[in-house]
């Protein structure tokens, strides 16, 4: 019957190998003790069988001479020796018309009689050693072992022969013995081989049981498993393969990871730096970019939710393509607004020229989308806000949620700067400034007084590059 | 059960006289060659070339047998009822037998090149008898009553020179200062020796052919006290009926088969015979000799 696969019992693979294991020792330790016991049976059987022949063949020269000249005290004499080995149940010569001459009993008791069972007629009519397994049930169950020696003279004259019969009972104990001895021995052979199973079983399971654990890992998100290599076999090799998988997965994490924030190039070369600890919370220098859009809060009351999420897919994609373009760190979208900034997780020396750069395109750009909104009839305008200073850049949340970002003054300034940008301006700080006023034009705005600042902030607005050729040669050193 | 037992045995007479009975149609075409011994098997191996040998010679249609008796006078037996043709035996026995049987000598038989053989009485050399007189009152060995060297000769030669013999049956026994006591080995020669040189007995009686084997260190240590008469090494005899041309046939084959490879082979392989050649001095020199000895012997038995 089919047992159903829901009831059928889920046994470990470290039980079933075992199992196996347990199985073939089994059989073969089963098979060995067959062919021992069989082996030693047959060597007893053989060895009684040659004793048999060459006791038949010595007795029979040695009764020749008494034969010939019928002294019967030597015949006699001479059986009554072999009887007294002890497996010789009787014993007893003829002549060639088989009646019994001495049988080596005291009373010689056969004298004179012809047996009458078929292996004495056969005897006497052979001219040639004969053997054969009596009683109960034929070789495989016999008693007896019964041979038969003819004897001639030396010149072919036939002069009767000798008959003996050996007790199969002390080879037969022999043979017991042995096979308890044997059968012991297996048993023990084969808990042994429980034994060896079980450990063997736990010794190769091991090692796939660490795989099971490492991929339960990597599935649960935990890609900083690496496993033991307990051997130098395939499951060494598996071991060593699955910790290259684990760190390529790893790697393709962080890269899809860093790819949320910066270029692809910068995420491959993010990856292939031998820097670890990449998104380590830190104190760093960065020039923090916002951008957010003007008129987009109207838009968005207005707008059917589809026609929003379609202009901000088409806004994030362009702004996207510039923040790759000019290596930046997108730190995060919200909503129209979007947070950028230099100097972090890729350390560079002219983050404030990038970040000015690619104000000055995402303007260029918010300016082209801005005609094609136009047409729509949504009037949108992009604000910039860019701020220099020291801030804090890391892993900001919790296991689980972790989200890369910059904290401080920095970005806050930022944040302000681009809500107090106007469609179309870019606003900066004065550290921003100073990095960048070699080239570029930047014209002076009122003092801000900004939200969460308790000092006006003087302000700039970017105009243009003071030498266009001198910002091509940026970019080329950039896309260098 | 003993009784019914010792009365089958008497009915069963030895196989060879039983074969004849069967087969009397084959005798025509069959030589038999006797032996007197104990060893038939041995015997028969021994000498089944010489009478194949034999046969071959005498006719293509011939079959040699050998056929072994227990003793001299079964053999006579033998002889009697034709189950015997020829037969090789030393001189005592041959006497016997012949003079029962009618059996006639016909050749001598040299064995390892000695055609005539003597019995030499030998002592230990350190044991201070000097003189047959010494033997007094002790015990010699003697092989077997069958024998001829070993107790035919000795025993004729000591009677004649005016001993009295009597058999111990244990070299312990006691013996009488007016006589000699002898026990018999009843095995080979080597027996005789180590009786002599343990001095189980005094003196023991080794033929000449067999003391001239022994090492020359055995020869140091023993002394020989004194040298019997001569008789033939061994002697061949056929059967008093034997068809003449037969016999005639028969004694030119054993006469000259020494002379080729086969025949040489099959004359060594019969207990190391060297050859056969006539009587010296013919038959009746022979019986001469031996009947005086005989007389000797049987005169002196108590």
């Amino acid at each position: 019957m089919k047992v159903p696969t829901s009831f059928r019992p889920h046994l470990r693979f470290q039980t079933k190998l075992a199992v196996a294991f347990f199985l073939l020792i089994f059989v073969l330790v089963v098979a060995f003790v067959l062919f021992a016991l069989n082996f030693y049976e047959s060597k007893e059987r053989v060895a009684l069988e040659i004793r048999a022949a060459s006791v038949a063949s010595l007795l029979g020269q040695s009764l020749i001479n008494p034969l010939y000249a019928l002294r019967f005290d030597e015949m006699r004499m001479l059986l009554k020796n072999l009887l007294k080995q002890p497996d010789a149940l009787y014993a007893y010569a003829y002549d060639k018309e088989g009646k019994i001459l001495a049988d080596g009993t005291g009373k010689n008791s056969l004298f004179d009689t012809i047996p009458a069972d078929l292996f004495h007629s056969n005897a006497v009519k052979a001219h040639r050693f004969r053997l054969q397994y009596g009683g109960e049930g034929g070789r495989g169950r016999a008693d007896i072992l019964e041979v038969a020696q003819p004897i001639y003279l030396p010149d072919g004259e036939k002069l009767g022969g000798v008959r003996i019969g050996f007790s199969l009972i002390p080879m037969q104990q022999r043979i017991a013995t042995a096979r308890r001895y044997t059968i012991f021995l297996g048993a023990l052979f084969a808990l042994l081989g429980a034994g060896i199973s079980a450990l063997m079983g736990r010794r190769l399971v091991r090692p796939i049981g660490d795989l099971v654990r490492g991929t339960q890992l990597i599935a649960s998100g935990n890609f900083d498993v690496k496993i033991p290599k307990s051997s130098h076999d395939e499951l060494g090799m598996l071991a060593d393969h699955f910790n290259q998988m684990a760190a390529s997965l790893k790697e393709g994490r962080q890269l899809r990871r860093l790819k949320r924030y910066l270029s692809p190039q910068v995420a491959e070369a993010i990856i292939n730096s031998e820097e670890h600890d990449l998104f380590q919370s830190r104190r760093r220098e960065l020039t923090v970019v916002f951008i957010d859009l003007r008129g987009f809060t109207a838009f968005a009351d207005s707008a059917e939710p589809e026609e929003v999420l379609a202009l901000l897919r088409t806004y994030h994609a362009e702004m996207g393509k510039l923040i790759f373009k000019f290596e930046g760190t997108l730190e995060h979208f919200a909503g129209d607004g979007i947070m950028i900034f230099f100097n972090d997780p890729i350390p560079c020396d002219d983050h404030a020229d990038r970040a000015v750069c690619m104000a000055l395109e995402m303007q260029a750009r918010a300016e082209e989308l801005r005609r094609e909104w136009s047409r729509q009839g949504y009037d949108l305008h992009l604000g910039i806000g860019i701020s220099t200073g020291d801030a804090a850049v890391g892993n900001i949340g919790f296991e689980g949620r972790m989200e890369y970002g910059a904290v401080g003054s920095v970005p806050n300034l930022a944040s302000r700067l681009s809500a107090a940008a106007k469609g179309g301006q870019i606003l900066i700080d004065r550290r921003t400034l100073t990095k960048i006023e070699d080239f570029v034009e930047a014209e002076p705005l009122e003092i801000l007084y900004l939200k969460g600042f308790a000092v006006p902030v003087p302000a700039f607005n970017i105009v243009k590059l003071k030498h266009p050729g001198r910002r091509g040669e940026k970019e080329s050193v950039l896309e260098a | 059960m003993i009784l019914l037992t010792i009365a089958l045995a008497f009915s069963l007479t030895p196989r060879f006289v039983t074969e004849a009975a069967e087969t009397p149609s084959a005798k025509p075409k069959t030589i038999h060659l006797g032996l007197v011994s104990n060893k038939p098997r041995e015997r028969i191996e021994e000498h089944l070339d010489l009478i194949n040998y034999i046969a071959s010679k005498l006719g293509p249609h011939m079959k040699g047998k050998v056929v072994v008796a227990s003793d001299p006078e079964q053999m006579a037996k033998l002889i009697q009822e034709k189950e015997v043709d020829l037969y090789l035996e030393s001189a005592y026995p041959t006497f016997l037998i012949n003079e029962q049987t009618g059996a006639k000598l016909l050749l001598r038989r040299w064995k390892e090149g000695v055609a005539e053989y003597r019995t030499l009485l030998l002592t230990k050399s350190d044991s201070g008898i000097a003189r047959l007189r010494d033997l007094l009152g002790k015990i010699i060995a003697l092989e077997d009553p069958g024998s001829t060297s070993g107790y035919f000769l000795p025993k004729a030669f000591l009677i004649k020179r005016g001993f009295k013999l009597v058999e111990k049956s244990s070299f312990l026994d006691p013996v009488s200062s007016q006589e000699i006591g002898y026990v018999f080995s009843h095995g080979s020669e080597k027996t005789i020796i180590n009786w002599v040189l343990l001095r189980k007995v005094a003196a023991g009686a080794l033929n000449s052919s067999d003391f001239d084997k022994l090492g020359e260190k055995r020869k140091r240590e023993l002394s020989i006290l004194a040298e019997t008469e001569t008789l033939p090494r061994h002697l061949l005899s056929v059967r008093k009926d034997l068809d003449s041309a037969l016999t005639q046939r028969l004694k030119d084959v054993l006469l000259t088969m020494h002379q080729d490879e086969a025949g040489q082979k099959a004359l060594k392989k019969a207990d190391k015979t060297s050859k056969f050649d006539l009587l010296p001095d013919g038959e009746e020199m022979v019986y001469q000799k031996i009947r005086e000895l005989f007389r000797v012997v049987t005169q002196s038995k108590p």
